[in-house]
């Protein structure tokens, strides 16, 4: 330990980590400190009846920032990619949306009366070419002005639902035609071969043997700010309270959480105003699932359309068969809360995803085991903003950046979200650092 | 010292179930703890991402 740094970064999910390991690549002196006793945040993993079970995300995105952010420090990146990547399901259809784009024309028109499909894809189409919708309407009221047929309107439900993790009438048209503009047809989903924690440890062991020093059970209890500039932290770390001066701060612990470490006070109140007011969490629902064999063939990602509440099917197992005891599988079925901002039908709304689980799979009864449901809302959240309505990664106080999903680039999702946080973050603090 | 699980800030995560080596913490959108295996090491006490878990007297 020493008593200065060139970064000290709060948190080691994605975002944390991520932007570690490419300040340590550059050469930068880099803390992190991690108030939990595992490293990866929302994508970390544990074991719980023989079964590694993720603490957030099972599937990762492979080919951008996030797969960078392993390379550039020498990590292994253990993943196996299912093809398809991801099944679409109607009733007792399925269907496959080819990759690099083009497909989403033949899924409407696969999934909806004839015509219907063409008049969403026309003015989608319009959307991305010339402009997009106004922020102030949602996904929902902004297809029902081209269709009203129920399997399209499943369609979007499940993929604002699955993607942007809130209902389509929550989720805005701008954010959902962002995406597609940032990400549609590039994304390729992987499960960690090992569980999320194989990798993330990976990357942190990297971290340190490029000169970086990552803690577990270090909780920051301060961000010391002096006039207007970020001066380093205050942590508690087994007991003992140290204080630590750095030239930037990093936090992944989430908009609100970084401004509650640093004081309201220091902070400039039009910041304050736009995180008060419109920064929510995105929440969901997962249940996690035993079976004695494979509920779904696909080796990959399931997402139902024209459920009552089931939006996202994960099967990690067939590719991944380390991730259960010998003989089982896993399978993780998630849902949106019926209403992103109260915790009031989380009971029902899990219900609802364990019927669509019956209903999908007839062997429900005889072969699977219910092992957890779960939920992720509030201070642990799936985002810690609304896609589109995330804050800038640069706080008010000089040399104090945010990272992770709370902070994302509006179209960016997932775990990549988080990443490329981390990427612009460390690039703009490389160029700092240099300055001085 | 037992355990003592803080219903309003509990979220229902699982992390702390993951952390118990007695498995005597189930998820069923809130955590629940099973007196009869807890055997109070308060090993789950760490894990819980927003503070919901604390030792009792």
């Amino acid at each position: 330990m020493r008593n200065s740094y060139d970064v000290v970064i709060i948190g080691s999910g994605v975002g944390g980590l991520g932007a570690a390991a490419r300040l340590v690549a550059a050469g930068h002196s880099v803390l992190v400190l991690e108030k939990l006793p595992l490293l990866g945040g929302r994508y970390a993993s544990m074991q719980y009846k023989g079964f590694t079970l993720s603490t957030g995300a099972e599937a990762l995105e492979c080919g951008g920032a996030l797969e960078e952010q392993f390379h550039v420090v020498g990590a292994p990146f253990d993943v196996q990619k299912p093809n398809p990547d991801i099944m679409y399901r109607v009733g007792d259809r399925e269907f496959e949306l080819p990759p690099g784009g083009g497909g989403l024309r033949r899924m409407l028109s696969f999934i909806g009366k004839p015509g219907e499909g063409d008049k969403v894809m026309n003015a989608l189409k319009r959307a991305l070419s010339w402009e997009e919708p106004a922020k102030g309407m949602t996904l929902k009221d902004w297809i029902g002005q081209y269709t009203d047929d129920p399997d399209i309107h499943g369609f979007f439900q499940s993929f604002s639902a699955a993607i942007l993790t809130i209902n389509a009438n929550e989720a805005t048209a701008w954010a959902f035609i962002r995406f597609i503009k940032v990400l549609g047809g590039k994304i390729v989903h992987a499960f960690a071969t090992h569980g999320p924690s194989h990798l993330m440890d990976g990357l942190a062991q990297k971290v340190t043997e490029h000169g970086g020093e990552v803690l577990t059970r270090a909780r920051v209890q301060r961000i010391l700010v002096e006039d207007g500039a970020v001066r380093g932290v205050i942590f508690e770390k087994d007991g003992d309270q140290m204080e630590v001066t750095a030239r930037a701060v990093i936090s992944n612990a989430g908009p609100r959480g970084t401004v509650r470490l640093a004081g309201r006070e220091n902070f400039d109140r039009a910041y304050l105003k736009v995180m008060d007011e419109t920064l929510r969490p995105t929440p969901s629902s997962g249940v996690y699932i035993a079976s004695d064999r494979p509920l779904m063939e696909h080796p990959g990602c399931l997402m139902p359309i024209g459920t009552r509440r089931v939006c996202w099917i994960v099967n990690p197992t067939t590719l991944c068969p380390d991730l259960a005891p010998r003989g089982k599988h896993l399978m993780l079925s998630f849902n949106a809360f019926s209403d992103s901002l109260s915790t009031q039908n989380l009971e029902e709304d899990i219900r609802q995803n364990i019927q669509d689980l019956r209903e999908m799979f007839p062997d429900f009864d005889s072969h699977a085991e219910i092992l957890m449901a779960v939920n992720f809302y509030g201070d642990w959240p799936i985002y810690h903003a609304w896609p589109g309505e995330d804050l800038p990664q640069k706080t008010p106080i000089e040399n104090l950046y945010n990272v992770g999903d709370g902070v994302k680039v509006p179209g960016m999702i997932g775990l990549e979200s988080a990443a490329e946080t981390a990427r612009l973050v460390a690039e703009n603090l490389k160029a700092r650092l240099a300055r001085k | 010292m037992t355990i003592r699980i803080l219903e309003k800030v509990c979220v229902g995560c699982g992390e702390c179930a993951h952390s118990c080596p007695m498995e005597a913490l189930s998820i069923w959108t809130r955590a629940k703890c099973d007196p009869d295996l807890c055997t109070d090491c308060l090993a789950c006490i760490p894990y819980c991402p927003v503070d919901a878990l604390t030792g009792e007297e």
